[in-house]
């Protein structure tokens, strides 16, 4: 329905590929809709690499404080000093001293937290690239299925509203799996320069084949395979960064994006979600992807503060300050309600640190859970504890909750799915965690 | 059953799923409605190369005249193709390439290890733009475009490219950016079609892998185990061969009797991965620091060595096993397992038939690679049956795949420019060519710009619109817009291709004429040897853009000679004044034949 609708829409903007003396680039009103104003979104955020979330959530009190530190003697995070774990309520956990931005949030009730998530046993793999590949899929120990969860909510969820123009965003040059077989899906890494005929001079402050080249692409990608449908896509994509002049964007007071180190990207490309989702253009998934996680060798130990010599807490320092800014930039626009954040990523690391002061692939690990109607300032599941005994092949977190569980609790409690069925072939959904609100009915608005 | 290859196929939990080798529509599906099938010479130069280029080897003339048959013609070529001309030390030579890079932007190329090692790691800074410590990865980024473009070796560049990723390092890594030239040279290159064996070991010696992928500090006791993940899951056996972290070593089924492999454990679980880092712990590289040389030679430091016993996939290792001969027994086992042939044999043909590829040509590709795995050209011969074994529809023979896969951006850009026979010497320190890396760049397919250890992904999905697409065609057009120097020079001779092997006549210069030369160059190749392009979509879609003026509404007729045309279109096709802006119309017509689903598919 995508590529219909989005192609209604921009031949009523005045970008229709007619005449150049009509065009305005750049300047249109915002076209949202009244049946759009309460539509709700969802924002994945996938931590490439294994993020190591025994240092982003970690005990620092009760029985498994020892052991944590008995086995990570250099590393963990620290209870006292700069670089004290930061304490989530009267809870034995913190969070790790560089995410101030998630910690402000778990305090305001907007973050939860849900322990010992990952693949049910029996179907845990170490591998990065079979662990991202089944998880994308939504399918435990398989990706034969050929397409993500997100693209099956999509199709079978029927909450897509209509007109949608952008039901689905990918913040990046490509879309990751959860995606695959959603070919309408926006991708965009940069709404500057993304064009492919912008180079031959102006007329009348156009590119002066622009609108030309346009228009043959979308006749030439008029058939209906998949790659006709993609090239569409991607020729649409071009035409809506103008229409909507994507790259004239403010964020709300207060949504303070990285805008340099290692999350400067992560930071653009949220700042972009955010500046999509704005538009009301029927939004229901985005995709942001943030790597380096696979933290094998030096990933700080727990009294650097200084996050130069930090490359973990660096990395954590970025991503909360991103979701920090991303939540803010939506509540300042009254929308905060609307989104949540889920942040996964395809395995934890072994509880032991290893001989480099960094860690190896491990299994459990908590996933993140963001936005207004969340309710937060809450851990959800069972630790399954890091006493002798206590861990999955001695080694590991023990797996708790199967992430689906999660997924399946945002895709139906807040996006309205009524298809679990589909978006996870075979699983026994045993019910919300009641990370949201008790609310099956899609409702029609919010905030 | 004697003779064929045994995975863990039929035994791990993961057996029962069809979709082991691929994902999406059923085999051969084309992935665009739009697609003229073309001749048998265009399908194979698409595939094997980076796309035809006139008036080389690697043209459909010159494809067309190496026999009677197509079966005869592809046996020839692929033959012709795998025999590449070499120097005296093993490595492919090609004059039209050695042209170009004998530019004095190229300096790190014919350096040794050593050689590098010095100039770039030891005396190499952090100073200068770029640094002087990534010279080499600076120059291989941008000498891999130069290679693609100019080869007549397109099916060596292919591969060269497939082991590169393979074998994937960060090029900008610590290690790597210093010593790239030698990891492209000497370990992917002097390899890419000899033995698997001896590329492993190759990479198991070298800086960059060393770092990349952490063994260089790989200690006694609490191993890190990176490496000796990755060389098992990505390198040798493959995922498809893990059978998860729930079973131990004891509990895995042995491969029966009269299979090769007979006796081996049938694949690997976690603690062949755990037992592989133990005897690899120590294992680094010298990189100065106290008294210690500073090289970038592999070493052992023997007291963070595990000494005690170990067994991977099978082989025992007694306690105290010199630490040589022990990598040398667990390595051999990597690469000697069926597993690891089946491995290789479905990528091989993944890269060259399609993300689906039959079952019977993997697995005839997967015996002669295990067949030969002591023989010196072992890849030859494994893709030689990767490509000419017909194990019927899917078999790279059969024209039925074409379609079935996107062009990756590298390969969309090289091919375009390919058939505008681009005059560029991509290079360190030129402007044009940071111009073109910066565009390039944005889409997602900058060479060896790959943070994770598994390489660029080669499904096709993966590469199919958004900024793959844009980005790719955005960097087309740049290159094609350029005109560099005092005198102005075309890196892409759109207009003197036209008016010199078209027709330097006005008259002819006709949007339906121009539109069929051009469709016909850019394919090397027309539907209609009489007619060429026209009749089909494509030919009207192109020819329609050279119609349309800029403000898209007023038209110029199809057949009407431009430099004949009514008042105000006489300048002609090589000037570019308003209203017509004839040659920018012709540039903007060309990106369109090469951006069209025809050109963007192999």
């Amino acid at each position: 329905m995508g590529n219909l609708t989005r192609r209604a829409f921009l031949k009523g903007s005045t970008l229709c590929l007619t005449a150049l003396g009509g065009l305005k680039l750049g300047l249109h009103a915002n076209p949202a809709r009244a049946a759009w104003s309460g539509e709700r979104f969802l924002v994945y955020v996938y931590l490439r690499g294994g993020i190591d979330g025994l240092n982003l959530v970690c005990p620092i009190a009760g029985p498994d404080r020892a052991p944590y530190e008995q086995r990570r003697p250099n590393i963990h995070l620290r209870t006292t000093g700069s670089t004290a774990a930061l304490p989530l309520g009267s809870t034995n956990f913190g969070l790790n001293f560089a995410a101030t931005g998630l910690h402000e949030l778990y305090g305001q009730g907007k973050l939860a937290i849900v322990h010992g998530t990952g693949f049910p046993i029996g179907q845990i793999t170490r591998s990065h690239f079979d662990a991202q590949d089944y998880m994308e899929h939504g399918t435990p120990g398989s990706s034969s299925i050929g397409s993500g969860w997100l693209a099956r909510h999509l199709a079978g969820s029927g909450q897509v509203p209509d007109g949608a123009v952008i039901p689905a965003f990918s913040a990046g040059s490509s879309a990751p799996a959860s995606l695959l077989g959603r070919r309408d899906a926006m991708v965009l890494d940069d709404p500057n320069s993304y064009h492919p005929n912008a180079n031959n001079g102006t007329v009348d402050g156009v590119p002066r084949y622009k609108l030309s080249t346009l228009m043959t692409l979308r006749y030439l990608y008029q058939g209906s395979g998949d790659l006709d449908l993609a090239g569409t896509g991607a020729i649409e994509t071009v035409e809506l960064v103008d229409t909507l002049n994507i790259a004239n964007y403010t964020p709300s007071p207060g949504a303070n994006y990285p805008s340099s180190g290692v999350a400067a990207t992560l930071g653009n490309q949220a700042k972009l979600i955010a500046n999509i989702a704005k538009r009301g253009l029927g939004l229901q998934v985005a995709t942001l992807d943030y790597g380096g996680w696979d933290t094998h060798e030096n990933q700080g130990d727990g009294t650097q503060g200084d996050l130069n010599q930090n490359q973990y807490a660096n990395r954590v320092a970025g991503l909360s300050q991103t979701l920090h800014a991303l939540y803010t930039d939506l509540a300042g626009a009254g929308m905060a309600g609307r989104m949540v954040v889920v942040v996964h990523s395809e395995f934890g690391r072994r509880v032991r640190e290893n001989a480099n002061r960094g860690t190896d692939h491990g299994s459990a690990n908590p996933m993140l859970v963001l936005g207004g109607r969340v309710r937060g300032g809450q851990l959800y599941g069972t630790f399954g504890g890091l006493q002798d005994g206590q861990l999955f092949q001695n080694e590991d977190v023990m797996t708790t909750t199967d992430f689906r569980q999660v997924l399946a609790e945002v895709a139906a409690g807040h996006l309205g799915s009524t298809e679990l069925g589909t978006v996870f072939p075979g699983y026994a959904y045993p019910g919300p965690l009641g990370l949201l609100p008790g609310d099956p009915i899609f409702a029609s608005s919010f905030d | 059953m004697d003779g064929q290859l045994l995975g863990r196929e039929g035994l791990s939990r993961r057996s029962f799923l069809a979709g082991d080798i691929g994902e999406g529509g059923p085999r051969g599906a084309s992935l665009s409605s739009a697609l003229v099938t073309p001749p048998f010479a265009a399908y194979v130069l698409g595939r094997l190369g980076f796309g035809p280029r006139r008036g080389t080897a690697f043209s459909v003339q010159q494809f067309n005249a190496l026999g009677a048959t197509d079966d005869a013609r592809l046996t020839a070529f692929v033959d012709q193709q795998l025999s590449p001309t070499l120097d005296g030390g093993g490595h492919v030579t090609d004059p039209d390439v050695a042209a170009r890079l004998a530019h004095e932007n190229f300096v790190t190329l014919d350096k040794s290890f050593d050689q590098l090692w010095l100039d770039h790691e030891v005396n190499g800074s952090l100073s200068g733009q770029p640094y002087t410590r990534d010279w080499p990865i600076r120059e291989i980024e941008r000498a891999v475009f130069v290679r693609a473009f100019y080869s007549r070796w397109g099916l060596f560049e292919q591969l060269a490219d497939f082991w590169h990723n393979h074998f994937n390092v960060y090029g900008y890594d610590r290690y790597a950016a210093p010593t790239f030239v030698s990891w492209d040279r000497d370990v992917i290159r002097k390899n890419a079609l000899g033995n698997f064996r001896t590329m492993l070991q190759k990479t198991f010696e070298a800086p960059a892998m060393l770092y990349f992928l952490d063994n260089y500090i790989n200690r006694a006791p609490s191993f890190n185990e990176n490496y000796a993940r990755e060389i098992i899951e990505l390198h040798t056996l493959g995922s498809i061969n893990y059978l998860g972290p729930d079973l131990q070593q004891n509990q895995v089924p042995l491969i029966p009797a009269g299979q090769p492999g007979a006796g081996w454990p049938v694949g690997y679980v976690d603690a062949d991965v755990y037992e592989l880092a133990r005897s690899f712990t120590g294992w680094t590289f010298y990189r100065g620091g106290g008294s210690n040389p500073n090289t970038g030679l592999p070493y052992l430091v023997t007291d963070q060595h595990d000494i005690g016993q170990k067994t991977v996939l099978g082989e025992f290792a007694a306690a105290n096993t010199p630490y040589a001969a022990e990598h040398q027994r667990f390595l051999d086992r990597l690469a000697y397992h069926p597993g690891t042939a089946r491995h290789i044999a479905l990528k091989l043909a993944r890269r060259f038939l399609g993300d689906d590829p039959p079952e019977s040509v993997v697995a005839a590709a997967a015996l002669e690679f295990w067949n030969n795995r002591a023989a010196p050209d072992q890849i030859k011969k494994t893709l030689r049956v990767v490509l000419l074994h017909d194990g019927g529809p899917g078999s790279f023979r059969d024209l039925g795949n074409f379609g079935n896969k996107t062009k990756k951006p590298f390969e969309a850009v090289v091919s375009a420019l390919r058939a505008v026979n681009v005059d560029f010497t991509v290079r360190r320190n030129d402007s044009a060519s940071d111009g073109f890396m910066d565009r390039f760049r944005r889409s997602g397919h900058r060479p060896f710009d790959w943070r994770a250890p598994d390489g660029f992904p080669d499904h096709t999905s993966y590469w199919m619109g958004g900024g793959a697409y844009v980005h790719a065609w955005r960097t087309v057009d740049w290159v094609l817009d350029q005109n560099l120097g005092a005198d102005q020079t075309p890196l892409a001779p759109v207009l003197a291709l036209t008016l010199g092997e078209f027709s330097a006549a006005p008259a002819d210069h006709t949007p339906n004429n121009l539109a069929n030369f051009w469709l016909t160059r850019a394919f090397d190749w027309a539907p209609s040897g009489t007619t060429g392009w026209r009749g089909t979509e494509l030919h009207y879609q192109v020819a329609s853009f050279m119609c349309r003026n800029t403000d898209t509404v007023t038209y110029f007729g199809a057949d009407v000679g431009i430099g004949n045309g009514p008042a105000g279109n006489t300048a002609g096709i090589g000037t570019d004044s308003g209203p017509n802006y004839w040659h920018s119309r012709l540039r903007g017509m060309v990106d369109c034949a090469l951006f069209s689903p025809q050109f963007m598919v192999r």
